[in-house]
């Protein structure tokens, strides 16, 4: 194919929105900031991870959500429910369990001993006979309204969501149901604190415009080729306030003779591209999903999926990957990087995934040693709008979304067409 | 009792295991940024050449219940995917506008460690 092959300039029309300049206050302002903590994250649905990570009954898991100050366990019960509670105690309020996850029939308050079932209810209270009138079926943990769809467990702040999961999806949910997940039981965990908006370093994984210049010796040469040099999209589809983008990859892309550490790595591991982990063959069910490299193209280096508001599901020929861009304040973001791989049943399998570690380390570092300096220029106010171009037309309706949901007094009317 | 740094075949590596066999991804990848390209480079020119016998030599043993010497020469390995990244790729020790130490952290590793 030759360069011109991939201008489409049709990817913002699609998107529903007009070329122009794109206002920059929703990446500096403290004020929309708080707005985004009630309208945004406050009322979306929001990916917390996959049911793998409690597989057995009575397991948890606490996760963070700092912009809107909830500490969020996550439970399977003895019955194989999973449910999300505030991680709250209901007496004092203590925050009940403080390591990431855990396995235990009862969760036990570290402050005055209160005990809970994984399914919430108040199971013990010492010396109860001294709290007067206590009703312990009205005393269990806070329920948070909690969805699990396709192995991912979305859970929403609002005490009655105003949108069905199903709605919240829409078209999007059709279009990801029923895939493959390989490896979801063996995700590596990646976690970077950012001096950046959370939209920042969101918008750095939803272009491939950035890679020739930013990623020159890490991946330059495999997202880009003399056919396609600044990384134009292969494909864009947009469904409300959710997106996705298929990127270029270059098809020839070889280790050079001087990168032997690179060759040996890679000489007796078949994966499914030069810089992946999985396992060629155990990857077939997931590759033949309709919207995984949805154009079929040889040329195909990773799709996003974006799921509004925070969350990136990748896929690439050697399986899936996460991203999760948590606000922590309206300049600061933590951000979680998930690698599912196969589990290494060899030393050469596990060295290999040991240099695909690194190397994707590299591009990350890459990547997130930059979001300061944009947030910088950002804040220093020196301009009142970006200029994007069509193939970054994922960040255009990433901010209009955002700045609807945030305008919006009702999450129907932010749900409007 | 066998006090041996490293398996008998490997000796001549000894001299850098105090260095670069370290026990985790981000201690690794921490010094590999932090080192000078002098340094990384005299670490790769050693053990780049003897990679394959120390995987061949590996292979011999369960991955996940490696003797102490052979899971430092593993952790060697390791180091030298690190070392790779400044010499086959970046050309410098790390990303040239990243800043140390390296804000990204690893949870959680591929497994075994």
């Amino acid at each position: 194919m030759a360069a011109d092959d991939f201008i489409a300039n049709k990817w913002t029309q699609l998107a529903g929105l007009k070329n122009g300049p794109v206002s920059a206050e929703s990446y500096r302002s403290p004020a929309f900031y708080q707005l985004e903590r009630e309208r945004v994250f406050g009322r979306s649905w929001l990916i917390m991870g996959r049911v793998e990570e409690i597989a057995k009954p009575h397991s948890f898991m606490v996760k963070e959500i700092e912009i809107c100050e909830a500490s969020v366990l996550i439970t399977r019960d003895g019955e194989g429910r999973v449910q999300a509670f505030h991680n709250v105690c209901s007496h004092r309020h203590n925050l009940l369990v403080s390591e990431p996850q855990g396995c235990s029939q009862l969760i036990r308050c570290p402050y005055h001993g209160w005990a809970y079932g994984t399914d919430g209810e108040l199971r013990g209270v010492p010396d109860e006979k001294c709290f007067v009138g206590l009703d312990r079926k009205t005393a269990g943990l806070a329920k948070i309204a909690t969805e699990v769809w396709n192995g991912w467990i979305f859970i929403n702040l609002e005490r009655k969501p105003s949108v069905s999961l199903e709605d919240f999806l829409g078209d999007f949910g059709s279009f990801l149901a029923n895939m493959e997940y390989p490896n979801a039981d063996n995700p590596i965990v990646v976690e970077a604190q950012l001096d950046c908006n959370w939209k920042v370093v969101a918008d750095a994984f939803s272009e491939s415009y950035h890679i020739p210049v930013i990623h020159p010796e890490t991946i330059g040469t495999t997202f880009a080729s003399t056919s396609n040099r600044t990384g134009r999209l292969m494909d864009a589809r947009f469904f409300g306030p959710h997106r996705f983008c298929s990127m270029y990859g270059n098809p020839d892309y070889r280790p050079h003779d001087h990168q032997k550490v690179e060759q040996l790595a890679y000489s007796q591991v078949q994966t499914g591209s030069t810089i992946a982990a999985g396992k060629v063959g155990s990857m077939d069910a997931f590759l033949a999903h309709p919207s995984v490299n949805p154009t079929r193209t040889k040329s195909w280096s990773m799709d996003v999926n974006f799921v509004f508001p925070n969350f990136n599901l990748d896929t690439g020929p050697g399986g899936f990957w996460t991203h999760h861009f948590w606000p922590t304040s309206y300049h600061t973001t933590r951000h979680e990087v998930r690698f599912y791989v196969p589990k290494a049943l060899t030393v050469r399998e596990r060295f290999q995934q040991e240099h695909y570690l690194s190397r994707v380390i590299e591009v990350l570092v890459e990547d997130v040693s930059n979001v300061a300096r944009v947030q910088r220029g950002l804040e220093s106010g020196a301009k009142d709008a970006m200029f994007l171009q069509d193939n970054e037309a994922l960040l255009r309706h990433s901010v209009h979304h955002v700045e609807k949901w945030a305008k919006s007094a009702t999450v129907q009317e932010a749900m409007s067409e | 009792m066998n006090n041996s740094l490293l398996p008998a075949a490997f000796a001549d590596l000894e001299a850098h295991v105090a260095e670069w066999a370290l026990p985790s991804f981000d201690a690794r990848m921490q010094h590999r940024a932090a080192s000078s390209m002098d340094n990384i480079r005299r670490f790769y020119d050693a053990m780049q050449p003897r990679a394959e016998a120390a995987l061949a030599h590996l292979e011999n043993f369960p991955l996940d219940v490696l003797p102490a010497a052979e899971q430092r020469l593993m952790h060697m390995l390791y180091a030298l995917a690190q070392a790779a990244m400044a010499v086959e790729i970046h050309g410098q020790p790390k990303v040239g506008h990243a800043k140390l130490p390296i804000a990204v952290r690893v949870l959680r590793e591929p497994l075994p460690v």
